[in-house]
């Protein structure tokens, strides 16, 4: 179990450039989530480490020795690949073993670790089957298992449950966080999944375009979002955007109407306000009348949607209200508005 | 309405008559040429499709009269050892051309142009490079030739199978730390095992089959082979029917039990290879 | 902060490692299609500028003669000629009659195991037992339709196929249909296997009758694969050999001499190997010609998919 160290990675394909000198420092026995849109290099970044995509500039260093230039047998990492990539030809017991043999491990400690893996994971009773003879749920947990049994560098997965319905994903969601940090191994986890993110990450790294956009825990990241690309990816639902002409703390809308926040600006920015953080009508400075276009229940909340300004705005409200109110009458604190520059850099309040 | 189904039911028919004469068109010659070797000198000139008389002695004196077993053997081992050396060139390269990307573009283009051309441009140059390296003549030297002759159809049969086995696979062993070899010997040709089997037999099969380079690179006893023996009968003024029916079915034998043993891998062996 | 070294891909161990594996794989299949294609060839090239015959290769440089003699004063462009025809005729006869043949096929539920072990008969067996096998059914002494023709009255004398100047091409074509109609019917059977159901049950539900359906959906959509097997059948059938071999030996007169044979003639009969060359490579510049056609027009397809 080993940090790692990622300094100014690059990574083309001929003249495309998939990842734009990243830098990223991650802790022994950290679980880092890697999240962006389809597209945004996580992929890319997390096969480089893997040494399945070979650098084009920059390095990897694992517990300061540089790896960059090994290849992937070398690195001695665990990885679980979306469609689990398990052996076809191979029982349960010889898919877990296989890693330990090719490195000569002897046959008693081979024997002793799949056993202890196949425990913890509860798939002792299939260690005989072949993967096709497996559920997706067992399937996954095979996969686990042969990145546990060769006590690897780190584990990194690579979307790992989009393969499981719903039901089931929350279920490995957990099964993998409680499993990793009994193991203690460093983790690298992609997805495309801000909530699967959010819920396991130690921490999170935003990517866009192949870089990277931010670095923070979850609560940073939901709280102090450093450009509106984070802010509207993190969070659900998504934060809606209104833009305003800002003088100091007043913010006029397109419609005329002004907000109050705690940040201080000047000219042409865009507000950004969670769906969550509309307030029944406890603010004075920000007190709202708007007119309800739409409306979705979901099950313990309701989903209201109105025009404010030149944007459409989500406002989320416990219980589920069947009957659409024509107007809605709300509050924002000052603090729940966030401010965006030209550039959709957020402004510090 | 009715129109429509009274035209089902004529095409109907004419479907099952066409289907009918493809299967006796397909069944004939394989029924004529077994029957005639079952047929005197006498009973073969009445041209029908049953002999009056059905004889056993064509088959020994066939073999009397060319050495049918031996050939067939020579068949046999060339096609087995060329066998052998296409799958043992070919399976490396198609893996690391589909799965490591190795000479992407160069090794399907330079396969296919070597497809194309007609073998008999290799069969003067092939002539004498056999005879610089003492192999004219011989078993193994046929064989060579053969192997590589069949190098390109093994490679695009190959190619589909390889190509079916999803990257991950590859990558989850190069990860548990095995070797590109290694991967290949024990990852890969036990996924691909049935593919590997149908490209042998075709191969097999096509070596077996084979007549331009035998004929020319063979002329021995000891290394002729069927085909070139059968059309020696071609030669001679007065053809014995029956025994030539008796030599030629008895030289099928062993193509036909490939492929009532193995039709289903020549079948998915054929598709596979030339429609993806 | 310092710029960390570039990881270069010359000294980079991973790199190396891989490309080592790669080289080691392939080099073989590329020294094996070297001394069967590429030494070839070249040799080829040596000896159709040079006078050369079987026992002696290289007597002396003579320029284009070979292939002027080859031109002008042999029957090999006639043979060219001949294989063309041949490879473009088969080849669309057996795309019909093997197209037709799968159509059926798919749409018959049992007996699949007897019909296809059938169908696969002729194409495994070796093309010179197919010429016997011909030459039995087709010969005027002895053979099974002459045997039918003569009893039941159509004709009073038997009919010499394989000596008949007008004959003998179809003869030869017959057999060929009969050895590569099963490859097209087991291609073409795959081929209608992989059309999505949802489109034609489409065209179904729109009204249209399944005859219709195959025209105007189905066949469109299966036409560059179709292509595709065309394209393969033609560059085979333009290898034939064994064929003419056992069942004419390029006769009567020159009347089913193909340019496989007419080469293989001057070089192992005549033992003109410098002439053969020139041949033979005029043969594989002819063969390239004459599928460009076809590839181009499968790409054409393919891209307008």
């Amino acid at each position: 179990m080993v940090s790692i160290n990622i300094q100014n990675l690059e990574k083309h394909y001929g003249k495309v450039k998939a990842l734009h000198g990243l830098n990223l420092e991650i802790d022994d026995g950290e679980f880092i989530v890697l999240v962006g849109p389809s597209g945004c290099g996580k992929s890319t970044l997390l096969r480089c480490v893997a040494g399945l995509n070979p650098i084009s500039g920059g390095d990897i260093l694992f517990d300061g020795t540089p790896v960059g230039h090994l290849p992937p047998q070398e690195r001695d990492l665990s990885m679980v690949f979306q469609n689990y990539a398990l052996y076809p030809h191979l029982t349960v017991a010889q898919n877990l073993a296989f890693g330990l043999k090719v490195r000569k491990t002897p046959a008693e400690e081979i024997e002793k670790r799949v056993k202890w893996a196949a425990d913890i994971l509860a798939i002792t009773p299939y260690l005989d089957r072949r993967p096709r003879a497996l559920s997706g749920g067992q399937r996954q947990r095979v996969a686990m298992g042969r990145a546990m049994v060769k006590h690897s560098n780190a584990f990194l997965f690579d979307e790992p449950l989009s393969n499981l319905d719903a039901q089931l994903r929350v279920q490995m969601r957990k099964e993998i966080r409680a499993l990793q940090q009994r193991i203690g191994v460093t983790s690298i986890y992609v997805t495309h999944d801000q909530v699967e993110a959010m819920t396991m990450g130690d921490r999170i790294v935003v990517m866009k375009d192949g870089r990277i956009e931010q670095v923070g825990t979850p609560s940073e990241l939901y709280t102090a979002p450093q450009t509106r690309f984070v802010a509207g990816f993190i969070g659900s639902p998504q934060m809606s955007f209104v833009t305003a002409q800002a003088d100091g703390h007043r913010m006029r809308l397109s419609d005329g109407t002004f907000l109050t926040s705690a940040t201080a600006a000047q000219g042409p920015v865009t507000l950004g306000i969670r769906p969550e953080h509309f307030l029944d009508n406890a603010s004075e400075a920000n007190r709202l009348t708007l007119d309800v276009t739409n409306q979705q229940v979901v099950g313990t909340s309701t989903s209201y949607f109105a025009t404010l300004g030149d944007g459409e705005i989500e406002v989320i409200r416990q219980g589920s209200d069947t009957e659409r109110p024509a107007t809605l009458a709300l509050g924002i604190r000052p603090e729940h508005i966030m401010v965006f520059d030209k550039d959709d850099h957020r402004i510090a309040a | 309405m009715t129109a429509s189904v009274q035209d089902t039911r004529t095409d109907r028919l004419i479907r099952f008559g066409f289907l009918a004469a493809m299967l006796v068109f397909f069944a004939l010659p394989i029924v004529y040429l077994f029957s005639t070797s079952f047929k005197t000198p006498d009973d073969v000139l009445q041209g029908r499709l049953l002999p009056e008389a059905a004889t056993l002695k064509n088959y020994p004196n066939a073999f009397a009269h060319v050495p049918v077993l031996r050939m067939i053997w020579n068949s046999v081992a060339v096609a087995l050892l060329s066998g052998a050396i296409t799958l043992v060139i070919a399976v490396p390269a198609t893996y690391a051309t589909i799965k490591l990307g190795a000479f992407r573009r160069t090794v399907p283009n330079i396969t296919l142009a070597s497809y194309a051309a007609p073998p008999i441009i290799a069969l003067i140059p092939l002539f004498y490079l056999l005879q610089t390296a003492q192999l004219m003549d011989s078993i193994p030297g046929l064989a060579l030739v053969h192997g590589l002759m069949n190098l390109p159809v093994a490679f695009w049969l190959l190619k589909s199978f390889i190509s079916d086995i999803p990257a991950e696979i590859d990558e989850a062993a190069w990860i548990d730390g095995a070797g590109y070899w290694h991967t290949l010997f024990a990852v890969i040709l036990p996924l691909i095992f049935p593919g590997i089997l149908a490209t042998a037999l075709i191969c097999i099969i096509l070596s077996y089959n084979e007549f331009l380079f035998a004929s020319a690179l063979t002329f021995s006893e000891a290394s002729r082979t069927i085909t070139v023996g059968m059309s020696l009968f071609q030669g001679e003024r007065l053809v014995n029917f029956g025994q030539m029916a008796a030599a030629s079915f008895t030289g099928m034998v062993p193509i036909y039990l490939i492929a009532f043993l193995f039709q289903k891998h020549l079948v998915g062996g054929l598709t596979q290879g030339s429609i993806k | 902060m310092a710029t960390p070294p570039a990881a270069s891909f010359g000294s980079d161990r991973g790199a190396s490692q891989r490309k080592r594996a790669e080289w080691s794989m392939t080099l073989p299949l590329m020294v094996g299609l070297a001394i069967f294609a590429g030494y070839p060839l070249v040799y080829l090239v040596l000896l159709a500028f040079s006078r050369s015959d079987l026992g002696q290769q290289f007597q002396g440089f003579v320029g284009l003669e070979n292939f002027d003699w080859a031109l002008s004063g042999t029957h090999f462009s006639g043979s060219v000629g001949h294989a063309i025809l041949f490879a473009l005729i088969v080849s669309l006869v057996q795309l019909a009659l093997g197209l037709y043949l799968a159509v059926i096929l798919s749409k018959i539920v049992r007996g699949g195991r007897w019909l296809r072990t059938i169908v696969l008969l002729p194409l495994m067996t070796p093309p010179v037992m197919v010429g016997i096998a011909w030459k039995l059914i087709l010969n005027p002494s002895g053979g099974w339709l002459n045997g039918v023709l003569l009893r039941t009255g159509l004709i009073d004398d038997p009919i010499s196929f394989f000596g008949n100047h007008d004959l003998a091409f179809p003869a030869i074509m017959l057999a060929d249909t009969w050895q590569w109609t099963p490859l097209i019917v087991i291609l073409c059977f795959a081929i209608l296997q992989g059309v999505p159901h949802d489109v034609e049950e489409a065209a179904a539900l729109d009204g249209a009758y399944p005859k219709r359906i195959f025209w105007t959906v189905t066949l469109p959509m299966i036409a560059p694969a179709l292509l595709s097997v065309y394209l393969l059948r033609v560059i085979m059938a333009l290898k034939t050999f064994d064929l003419v071999y056992t069942l004419t030996f390029g006769g009567p007169g020159n009347a089913t001499n193909i340019a496989t044979f007419e080469i293989w003639k001057t070089a192992l009969r005549e033992f003109d190997v410098g002439l053969a060359a020139a041949q033979t490579l005029m043969f594989a510049i002819t063969v390239s010609v004459v599928t460009l056609p076809i590839v181009l027009l499968h790409n054409h397809l393919e891209k307008r998919r």
